[in-house]
C-alpha cells in the first residue's frame, strides 16, 4: 500500500473516521490496528520482524526499568545505613547491570537491521557471486532506530518504560511515519498516541491541507522530473558534462519533493488524528552552510546520530583517554581535534551506511562529513572575511550565494545517490568542467531525457509553488494553519489539489501512441 | 453567527459541486475521441445510439464480425435488422458482458458468435480493453466485465474514473477532442466499421504449429455462459468462423473440430466459412483490404449475402421490410452506407 | 523466567533470520539463446543484429493489427529458418525464432538441429520442463520457451518462442 495508491487514501479516510467514532479512551486501539493493517498490507513476511523490534523494545526496557526500580527501591530503603560512597557503589552496579541488559537490546535490534541491510553488502566486498539477496522489511531502518532510541532513553532513566506491551508497539509501528519517517521520540509521540484526541475540523483542515500539499509535491513536482533523472542515470555512459549538473538540480528538486512530501503526507494524516510527530524539514534549501542544512534537512535523523552516537561517543571513556593521549603527545591544537574528528567521521560514516548498503552511500556520508570538517576549519578565515567586509556579508545577495553554493554542494555530492557508482560518480563530476556540451543540452538535449515542453512547464509551475509557500511560511505560525483558520479557502484550496494532482500528477499507465499497439493480435 | 456558518457551508457545498463538474468536464475532455484514426475506439458507443430499433440478429466477436458482416446489406437483401457489437480483439468474455448488456435494452431473436476470440484464455492488451469497455454504458454488467478483462498493470479506479488513466492527455489534446466533447454520431453502420481499400493476398502459408491445442478452458467456460444466456432468453445462438484465413491468425483444423464437437454436444449451429470461401464467391485478391487478414466492403457484402440466405432459410428470421417504420429507419442507414462507400470508392 | 525470555527472544530472532534467508536460494531462469555468426539473441532481444547477419529473406510477411494501419509484426522467412519479429517504441524486437526443417542445416548453439534424434535433445538439454499435449519437449527459460517439435523420435521443427 504505497501512499500514492487509493488504496491508501481509503484506508486513511477510514482509520480517521473510526477514530473518532471510538471512545477517547480506546482510540489509540484503532491506531494499533489501523497500523498492523497497513504493515500486513506492506507485505506480510515483513510482519515478524517488526513484532521481534517490538518485542525485544517491550522486553529490554521493561527490563531495565526493573532494574532502575529495584535500584531507587534499594536505595530508599537502605537510605539511611548506606554512606555515599556505598551509594555510589550501588548505582555503578545498576547501572553496568542496565547498561548490558542495554548492550544485549541494542545486539538484538540493530543486529537485525545490519543482518538484512548489510549482509550482501558484506559478502560482495569479499566475492562476486552468490550475494544473497536477504528481504527488506518496509521501513526498518525507520523503526529499528526510533525504538532503539527509545531503548536508550530508558537505560539514560529519561523516560520510564512502557509497561503496555500494546502501547509500545504502536509506537514502533505508527504507520504514518513507518515508511520514512520522522524518527520520533517516545517521551514526544508516545503520549500523543495514547492520548485520545477530541475531533477537532481545525485539525481535520489543516491535516488535510498539509497531506494534500505533500501529495503535489510529490507527484507532480518529483516524480516528473523523476522521468528524466531516470533517464539521465540510465544513459549515464553518453549524457555527460551539462548533463551531469542538470541532473544534480533535477535530483535536488526529486528528493525534495519526494521526502519533504512524503513527510507532509505523513504528518498531514497525523495531524488529521490530532497528532503533532516532530518535523523533519525547516525549509533546508535556504540553508547557507552544509552544517545550517544538516540543521534544517532530515533533522530527526540527524539530531537521533548526534545524541545518540556522537555525544555518547565522544564522551565515552576510551574516547577521554584517547583525548588525553593525544593532547599529551600531540600538542593542544591536533591533540584537541583528534577525538572530536574521529567522533565526527565515525558518526558520518553510519550516517552514510544507514542510507543503504553500498559504497556509494558510505562515501556521500564521509563526504558530507569532509564538507563539515573543512568549513569548521576555515571558520577563523571565514570570521577575518567577516570583519573585513561586514556590509557585504550582511547583504541579500550574499546570502543567496551561499545557500546557492550549499545548495550545489550538497547536490553534487547527492549525485551518488543516482549513479550508485562511487568512481563513475567521480568520472562524471570530472566531465562537468572537461565536457562543455552545452550547447547541445540547449538546442534539444533536455527535451530528450523522457520530458516534453510541456512537462518542464508543470514542473517549472510546481517549483515556482513550492518557493511561494515556503517564502509564505517563514512566519510565527505556519502558512497551513493561517490557512485552515478560513474553512471556504481551505476547501477550495483542496479542491485545487485535487485537480491539479489528477491531471498534472505522474502516475497510471503513460497514454501515449507507442503504448498503444504492444503486441497486437 | 450562525448566518456565517450557514454561508460557509453553502459556499463549501458551492465549491464541492463546482469541482464535481469540472472534474466530470475533464474527465470527457481528456478521453480518447477516436474520430480520427482508430475508428474502432467509437464502436461500443455506437450501439448506445440505435437502442431504440429493433434487432433481430445481434453479432458478437472481434474484427471478424465488424469487417465481415454488413447489416444495410442484410436489410437491402433480406429485410433482417441487425447489429454488430464487435471490437478490436474483443475476448470471450467482453462479448458475453457485451450480450448482457444488450439484453438491457433489446432480446435478439438470434445472436451470431464470431469463434476467433475463442482462442485467448486471458486478458491480452490495455488499448484493446479501453476501446472495448470505456464508452459502456455504467451498469453492473460493466463493472464485471472490467473486472473479467483488465491485465495486471490496469487499475479497476481507471475504468470507472477514466480520467485516472488518460489524465496526462492534457499535453496532447487537439482540435477532434473539442469537435466531439458531445457528438456521438456514429462511425459505423450499425457495428460494421466499412474499409474499402484493396490490399491482395499473397501468401497462403499456414500458421506454425502449435505446441498446444486445447482453447483454453477460461474462453469455453464464458462461451457455455453465453448459451446458457441465450437459452434463458429464448435466443438461438449461432456460431460461425469468419472465411479469413492467414499466417498471422491461423484458424487450425484442431481448433475447429473442438467447436463442432462443442456445437454438436449442445445443438448448436456452426459455420465455419473457411472452407465455403469459393461458395461465397471470394476472390482474395479484391476482396480484402489487408492481404488477407481481413474483408473489405465488397468481400463484406458478399459474404453477408451468403450468410443472409442462410439465416432465412436455415433459422426462419422474418422479412422486415413490410414494417413501415423500421424501413424508414433502415432506408436512412442504407443511403448513409452508400455514400460513405461511393465516397470513398471515388 | 528472565533466562527463558531471553531464551525464547533468540529463538525468535533465528527464526525471524530464517525467513529472511529464504530468498536467497531462488535462482533465476535463464533464457535459451539463438546463434549465428557472432550474434546471440533470444526472444524481446533487438532483432536487427540478427536480420542484417542473416542476409535478405526469402519471403517478408506482414501481420496486419486489429485496428487498421498498425501493423507492427513481421515474419522473415530464410532457408529453413524463420524469424518472428514485433515492434514497440519504434525498435524491432525477435517474437519467434524458428528452425522449421533440415534444408539449411541450421543448428542451436547446443547442436542440435532438425532432423536429431530424441537422444541427442535430452543429452544437450537434459529432460524436457514439460511435455505437451502433442508430444512436444518444453524448456522454460524466463521469458521465453525452447519446443523441440518431434514426429516419432525426430525432431522436426525447433521453436523459441516469447512467452505471452
Amino acid at each position: 500500500m504505497r501512499f500514492t495508491s487509493l488504496a491508501f487514501l481509503a484506508f486513511a479516510a477510514l482509520t480517521v473516521l473510526l477514530y473518532y467514532l471510538f471512545p477517547k479512551a480506546k482510540r489509540w486501539w484503532v491506531l494499533l490496528v489501523a497500523d498492523y493493517v497497513f504493515y500486513f498490507f506492506a507485505g506480510k513476511e515483513f510482519l515478524p520482524f517488526i513484532l521481534f523490534t517490538t518485542l525485544v523494545t517491550y522486553s529490554f526496557a521493561r527490563w531495565m526499568q526493573a532494574l532502575t526500580d529495584r535500584e531507587s527501591r534499594y536505595l530508599e530503603e537502605h537510605r539511611d545505613s548506606l554512606s555515599k560512597e556505598e551509594r555510589k557503589a550501588v548505582r555503578s552496579k545498576y547501572k553496568t547491570h542496565r547498561r548490558w541488559v542495554l548492550v544485549s537490546g541494542a545486539i538484538l535490534g540493530f543486529g537485525m537491521l545490519a543482518i538484512l541491510k548489510y549482509t550482501g553488502f558484506i559478502v560482495s566486498i569479499f566475492r562476486s557471486s552468490g550475494i544473497p539477496n536477504l528481504i527488506l522489511p518496509l521501513g526498518i531502518s525507520f523503526y529499528t532506530f526510533q525504538s532503539m532510541g527509545y531503548l536508550i532513553d530508558v537505560s539514560r532513566g529519561k523516560v520510564a518504560a512502557e509497561r503496555n506491551f500494546f502501547k509500545t508497539a504502536l509506537f514502533v509501528s505508527f504507520f504514518p511515519q513507518l515508511v520514512q519517517g520522522p524518527i520520533s521520540r517516545f517521551a514526544d509521540l508516545e503520549p500523543q498516541l495514547i492520548e485520545g484526541h477530541p475531533f477537532d475540523s481545525f485539525n481535520l483542515r489543516a491535516g488535510l491541507l498539509r497531506a494534500a500539499y505533500g501529495y503535489f509535491k510529490k507527484m507532480v513536482v518529483a516524480d516528473t522530473a523523476m522521468i528524466a533523472v531516470q533517464t539521465l542515470a540510465a544513459r549515464s555512459d553518453e549524457l555527460t558534462g551539462g548533463y551531469v549538473v542538470l541532473l544534480i538540480l533535477l535530483y535536488s528538486v526529486v528528493i525534495y519533493g519526494d521526502f519533504t512530501g512524503g513527510i507532509d503526507i505523513a504528518l498531514g494524516i497525523a495531524e488529521m488524528l490530532g497528532i503533532h510527530p516532530a518535523e523533519n524539514f525547516n525549509r533546508p534549501f535556504s540553508s547557507r552552510s552544509v552544517k545550517e542544512y544538516w540543521n534544517r534537512w532530515h533533522i530527526t535523523m540527524g539530531s537521533w546520530f548526534t545524541d545518540y552516537v556522537f555525544y555518547p561517543l565522544s564522551v565515552s571513556i576510551p574516547m577521554q583517554k584517547l583525548s588525553k593521549w593525544s593532547r599529551a603527545h600531540l600538542g593542544q591544537a591536533l591533540g584537541k581535534r583528534i577525538p572530536v574528528y574521529l567522533a565526527t567521521i565515525f558518526t558520518w560514516f553510519l550516517t552514510g551506511l544507514w542510507h543503504g548498503a553500498g559504497w556509494n552511500f558510505i562515501v556521500w556520508g564521509l563526504l558530507n562529513c569532509l564538507l563539515l570538517l573543512v568549513s569548521q576549519e576555515l571558520k577563523p578565515l571565514w570570521s577575518l572575511w567577516q570583519t573585513k567586509f561586514p556590509k557585504l556579508c550582511a547583504s541579500t545577495p550574499w546570502h543567496l550565494w551561499q545557500a546557492t553554493r550549499t545548495f550545489l554542494l550538497m547536490g553534487l555530492i547527492r549525485s551518488l545517490d543516482v549513479y550508485r557508482n562511487v568512481p563513475k560518480t567521480f568520472r562524471l563530476w570530472g566531465t562537468i568542467f572537461s565536457t562543455f556540451n552545452w550547447g547541445e543540452i540547449f538546442s534539444g538535449g533536455w527535451l530528450r531525457l523522457g520530458l516534453g515542453i510541456a512537462d518542464y512547464a508543470v514542473l517549472a509551475g510546481g517549483i515556482l509553488i513550492i518557493f511561494l509557500v515556503s517564502q509564505l511560511g517563514k512566519a510565527e505560525t505556519p502558512l497551513r494553519e493561517r490557512t485552515a483558520k478560513k474553512p471556504v479557502l481551505t476547501v477550495f484550496l483542496l479542491g485545487a489539489f485535487v485537480c491539479v494532482i489528477l491531471i498534472f500528477g505522474t502516475y497510471g499507465i503513460g497514454y501515449n501512441a507507442g503504448d498503444f499497439i504492444y503486441r497486437t493480435f | 453567527m450562525k448566518q456565517i456558518q450557514l454561508k460557509r457551508w453553502l459556499a463549501a457545498a458551492a465549491i464541492l459541486i463546482l469541482l464535481a463538474l469540472l472534474l466530470c468536464a475533464l474527465n470527457r475532455l481528456l478521453l480518447p475521441k477516436y474520430r480520427s484514426g482508430n475508428t474502432e475506439g467509437r464502436l461500443t458507443a455506437d450501439y448506445y445510439t440505435d437502442v431504440k430499433t429493433r434487432h433481430q440478429v445481434l453479432f458478437l466477436g472481434d474484427c471478424e464480425v465488424y469487417e465481415s458482416f454488413t447489416p444495410p446489406t442484410l436489410w437491402e437483401e433480406y429485410g433482417i435488422s441487425s447489429y454488430i457489437r464487435g471490437n478490436a480483439q474483443q475476448l470471450v468474455w467482453q462479448s458475453y458482458y457485451l450480450l448482457e448488456d444488450t439484453l438491457r435494452y433489446e432480446t435478439p431473436e438470434v445472436v451470431v458468435f464470431n469463434v476467433y476470440a475463442l482462442k485467448y484464455g486471458t486478458p491480452q492488451n490495455e488499448a484493446y480493453n479501453r476501446m472495448t469497455l470505456d464508452s459502456m454504458k455504467f451498469s453492473p454488467v460493466k463493472l464485471s466485465a472490467i473486472r473479467a478483462s483488465i491485465t495486471e498493470e490496469e487499475s479497476f479506479a481507471s475504468y470507472l474514473f477514466p480520467l485516472l488513466r488518460f489524465h496526462s492527455r492534457w499535453k496532447e489534446l487537439t482540435q477532434d477532442d473539442f469537435t466531439y466533447l458531445f457528438d456521438s454520431s456514429p462511425v459505423s453502420h450499425n457495428g460494421y466499421l466499412m474499409k474499402t481499400g484493396v490490399e491482395p493476398m499473397t501468401s497462403s502459408r499456414a500458421g506454425s504449429p502449435l505446441t498446444d491445442y486445447s482453447l483454453p478452458v477460461s474462453s469455453m467456460e464464458y462461451l457455455e455462459k453465453m448459451r446458457l444466456l441465450c437459452l434463458k432468453n429464448g435466443i438461438e445462438l449461432i456460431l460461425v468462423k469468419s472465411p479469413t484465413n492467414s499466417w498471422g491468425y491461423w484458424w487450425y483444423d484442431e481448433w475447429d473440430a473442438q467447436i463442432n464437437d462443442y456445437a454438436a454436444k449442445n445443438g448448436l449451429s456452426y459455420y465455419n466459412f473457411i472452407p465455403e470461401a469459393e461458395k461465397i464467391g471470394l476472390d482474395f485478391t479484391t476482396d480484402t483490404y489487408d492481404a488477407g487478414v481481413h474483408l473489405n466492403v465488397s468481400g463484406a457484402e458478399k459474404l453477408t449475402s451468403y450468410f443472409g440466405k442462410i439465416l432465412r432459410e436455415n433459422h426462419g428470421l422474418e422479412d422486415l421490410r413490410f414494417d413501415s417504420g423500421l424501413s424508414a429507419v433502415w432506408q436512412e442507414k442504407v443511403v448513409r452506407y452508400q455514400q460513405e462507400k461511393e465516397g470513398l470508392l471515388k | 523466567m528472565k533466562r527463558i525470555g531471553i531464551f525464547c527472544l533468540i529463538l525468535l530472532f533465528c527464526l525471524a533470520f530464517s525467513v529472511g534467508c529464504k530468498k536467497e536460494t531462488t535462482v533465476e531462469k535463464q533464457d535459451y539463446f539463438f546463434s549465428h555468426q557472432s550474434v546471440r539473441v533470444t526472444t524481446d532481444d533487438a532483432a536487427k543484429p540478427l536480420l542484417d547477419a542473416l542476409g535478405t529473406p526469402t519471403e517478408r510477411i506482414v501481420r496486419p493489427s486489429c485496428l487498421f494501419g498498425n501493423a507492427n509484426d513481421v515474419l522473415y522467412v530464410y532457408q529453413g529458418l524463420e524469424i518472428e519479429t514485433y515492434t514497440k517504441d519504434g525498435i524491432e524486437y525477435l517474437y519467434n525464432i524458428e528452425l522449421v526443417d533440415d534444408t539449411a542445416d541450421w543448428k542451436t548453439p547446443e547442436g542440435i538441429g532438425v532432423g536429431d534424434a530424441r537422444g541427442a535433445v535430452v543429452k544437450a538439454y537434459g529432460e524436457p520442463d514439460s511435455v505437451s499435449q502433442n508430444g512436444t519437449a518444453v524448456y522454460n527459460g524466463k521469458d521465453m520457451t525452447l519446443n523441440f517439435f518431434y514426429t516419432g523420435d525426430t525432431v522436426t521443427r525447433i521453436a523459441y518462442r516469447k512467452n505471452v
